[in-house]
């Protein structure tokens, strides 16, 4: 059996939207969207990866799932066509209704998973990030490094998630000076062109500095001069 | 009659006493550490708290001198898998000896969303353990010395009671766990709930951030904070005297 990094070896122009171990279904609700998906499709993605956690998951209407896992990890794919395709209408055995896109031209492949394993592997195999304002998360996207758009959650409680964003975000400095950028829900149509664009170069992110903390160790411990 | 004022007496100069004994021990910042030669050995107790915690406390860990460190002892929650991984890949990493470190489980004084009374019983129940593993086990076995010299804590909450487990020798006058704590990259202008406890009780409080542990004093405001230059910021209270040093350095992760 061909791992997903085998079966990706040729690298489509990946996307990969993120929401970590919390719940953000206002996110993947967006990133569902068919303006969504038509914005990305135009701007060159090739395959938009979402993992969605434990969020209801709103299938846009108008799209054909080509593969769905008989197991519980919440495997789902589906194609996405450009805008002008045609539509089909449909209805499963379930009695679903739909409609698909058909017809010549590229689609944009859409895979949904509800958690994985190889985090570092899925941003590695992207071209593009988008996430949570999990510092988890952000560390490892900067440290690979990816171009990395920041979405904070602001249900949650404590704003300290929103701040961190805010703050790699370069908010004195202004626009495209941060390490990312950092967008609200209702600004993330109008945010995304800029992750997009070929010319977008975020400030490079300092590699860890494994003396630093070597030295406040030696030094509590008692080494050294 | 004289019986039961002896007991109200006692009852009140105990704490007094107690509290006036921690007060008396508390880290002071001021007074250097006690030296040791560059090829001493140096015994670490690392608290995995999971998740991000884990995470964080991997990439400290990368650039430390194992053969300085050692034998180092890792404390670890039932349930979390994804902590033992990661000792695991780092000491191969590392190219350690099986017996250079160790796994300890400690059960987990809170989950998410635990309800006060119950997480009252889980602490209780951690806290026992927790002071027969890291007090009782090893002051029969090597009274001499503490369960580890120094302890590296980055939270959450169950590692407030391997401190505190951690602090008896402390009040006792016996040789003790110098206390490390690491606030997370993602604290940038506030502490953590662990951080908060924690802060006047550890050797060394440090943060990623210079406004992490409030605004503070001396730092110029949104400094560059890639340089870590800047160190050893003094917290000031009302009336302008140090209260506590917090260690910036800039990132660590």
């Amino acid at each position: 059996m061909q791992t997903r990094a085998q079966t990706y070896a040729s690298r489509p122009a990946t996307l990969f939207l993120t929401v970590g171990s919390t719940l953000f279904p206002s996110l993947t609700t967006i990133a569902l969207s068919p303006a969504f998906l038509d914005v990305l499709f135009a701007s060159g993605v090739q395959r938009l990866l979402v993992q969605y956690g434990r969020a209801e998951l709103p299938l846009p209407d108008g799209v054909m799932i080509t593969k769905r896992s008989d197991k519980a990890d919440g495997h789902i794919n589906f194609e996405w066509p450009g805008r002008g395709a045609q539509y089909k209408a449909y209805q499963d055995a379930k009695g679903t209704k739909g409609a698909y896109g058909y017809g010549e031209g590229p689609k944009m492949e859409v895979e949904l998973i509800m958690f994985t394993e190889r985090f570092g592997g899925e941003v590695k195999d992207a071209k593009w990030v988008i996430s949570h304002a999990g510092s988890g998360s952000i560390l490892t996207v900067l440290h690979t490094p990816r171009p990395l758009l920041v979405v904070p959650n602001t249900d949650l409680m404590d704003n300290h998630q929103a701040q961190l964003a805010e703050a790699l975000g370069g908010g004195v400095d202004g626009e495209g000076e941060g390490y990312l950028l950092v967008s609200t829900l209702e600004d993330l149509l109008d945010k995304l062109p800029k992750l997009l664009d070929e010319d977008y170069t975020p400030k490079p992110f300092p590699k860890v500095e494994t003396d630093r903390f070597k030295k406040i160790l030696d030094e509590t411990a008692g080494f050294g001069s | 009659m004289t019986a039961a004022l002896l007991l109200i007496a006692l009852s009140v100069a105990l704490p007094l006493l107690l509290a006036l004994r921690v007060y008396l021990v508390l880290p002071d910042s001021s007074k250097p550490a006690s030296r040791r030669k560059d090829g001493e050995k140096c015994s670490l107790g690392i608290f995995l708290g999971s998740g991000g915690h884990t995470s964080e406390m991997r990439t400290l860990l990368s650039g430390l001198d194992f053969e300085r460190y050692t034998p180092r002892t890792y404390v670890y929650c039932p349930g979390d898998d994804m902590s033992l991984k990661i000792v695991r890949d780092l000491e191969i990493a590392k190219g350690s000896s099986t017996e250079s470190y160790h796994l300890v489980q400690l059960p987990r004084a809170r989950r998410v969303a635990q309800p006060l009374l119950s997480t009252v019983l889980t602490s209780l129940k951690t806290l026992w353990v927790a002071f027969r593993l890291f007090f009782l086990q090893p002051l029969l076995s090597r009274p001499a010395s503490p369960w580890v010299d120094v302890l590296l804590v980055n939270g959450p909450g169950t590692c407030v009671l391997v401190v505190a487990v951690s602090w008896i020798r402390r009040i006792l006058g016996l040789r003790y766990t110098k206390i490390i704590y690491v606030e997370s990259f993602a604290r940038v202008k506030s502490l953590s709930l662990s951080g908060k406890i924690l802060r006047p009780f550890v050797d060394t409080f440090v943060v990623q951030w210079p406004d992490a542990a409030g605004p503070s004093n001396g730092l110029p405001a949104h400094s560059e904070t890639d340089g870590g230059a800047i160190c050893g910021v003094g917290l000031r209270d009302g009336e302008g005297n140090v209260t506590n040093r917090v260690e910036y350095k800039g990132w660590l992760v």
